[in-house]
């Protein structure tokens, strides 16, 4: 017995409940991330447990784990950094350390900001959890 | 002279442009948002030899190797440094100066800040 086949009509696939999801999830990265400018891959914050919430470190001066400086994506000698705010020293300055660079190269930098004329340094840190 | 409707084309609108823009889109986000949560943390340099409020610190911290610190000279595993840190404070401490050995890392040197902040220091100074 020879049967034909059916001539099946080319159904168009139905797109809208892709676009759905893909807009859902747009929406939820929109929202619940935050962008960071000048993201540093390598660069891992140190953890606190209650300290109160801070911004991220777009506009921060990062402290590298070998102790070098990172300022707007561009390594920076700490005597070169006045010039970059236009000759004189800012009024505060966040600094982002790594975690795992040596603490006394932090310190000696927080000291020399202080001796230019920094009035207020503050660390960014971020929230310790559970598998980072 | 009857004018007839113009047949009425419904076209479907083509979704594919729009699919692919909101794909890129929904790239970009996901490769570029961060979902850490920063915190912050205030830190008192000192320029060499005087602490914030420019007195003598009544509690000097040297933060050493491998969980171990110096408080006024002894040396304590940081477990029980609290306990020390406490009576230090019932005995009226109030300046405390920690200073980082060649050691410690940033990350021992943010943990006590913030313990000796939870301990209600007032003035905490990080001196070089």
């Amino acid at each position: 017995m020879y049967l034909r086949p059916v001539p099946r009509k080319p159904v168009r696939e139905n797109t809208i409940p892709l676009i759905n999801v893909v807009f859902l999830m747009l929406i939820f990265f929109l929202i619940a991330g935050t962008l960071v400018a000048n993201r540093d891959r390598d660069l891992m914050l140190a953890l606190t447990g209650q300290a109160p919430a801070g911004s991220s470190y777009s506009d921060a001066l990062i402290v590298r784990r070998d102790g070098t400086l990172v300022w707007r994506g561009r390594p920076v000698e700490l005597s070169g950094l006045p010039d970059v705010f236009g000759g004189a020293w800012p009024k505060s300055l966040k600094l982002a350390p790594d975690r795992r660079a040596k603490a006394a190269d932090l310190v000696r930098v927080a000291a020399q900001l202080r001796q230019g004329g920094v009035g207020t340094i503050t660390l960014v840190t971020r929230r310790g959890g559970e598998g980072s | 002279m009857r004018i007839e409707p113009l047949p009425s084309l419904r076209r479907r609108i083509v979704l594919t442009p729009l699919i692919d823009v909101i794909f890129l889109l929904l790239l970009f986000f996901m490769l570029s948002s961060s979902f850490q949560k920063f915190t912050r943390v205030e830190i008192a340099a000192a320029t060499a030899g005087a602490t914030a409020a420019g007195r003598t610190p009544d509690i000097l911290i040297r933060l050493e190797a491998a969980d171990r610190v110096a408080i006024n000279g002894r040396s304590v595993a940081l477990a029980e440094a609290a306990a020390r840190l406490e009576a230090l404070k019932q005995a009226g401490a109030k300046d405390v100066a920690v200073r980082a050995g060649s050691e410690a890392e940033v990350q021992a040197l943010v943990g006590m800040l913030e313990r000796l902040k939870s301990f209600g220091f007032e003035a905490v100074t990080v001196v070089p």
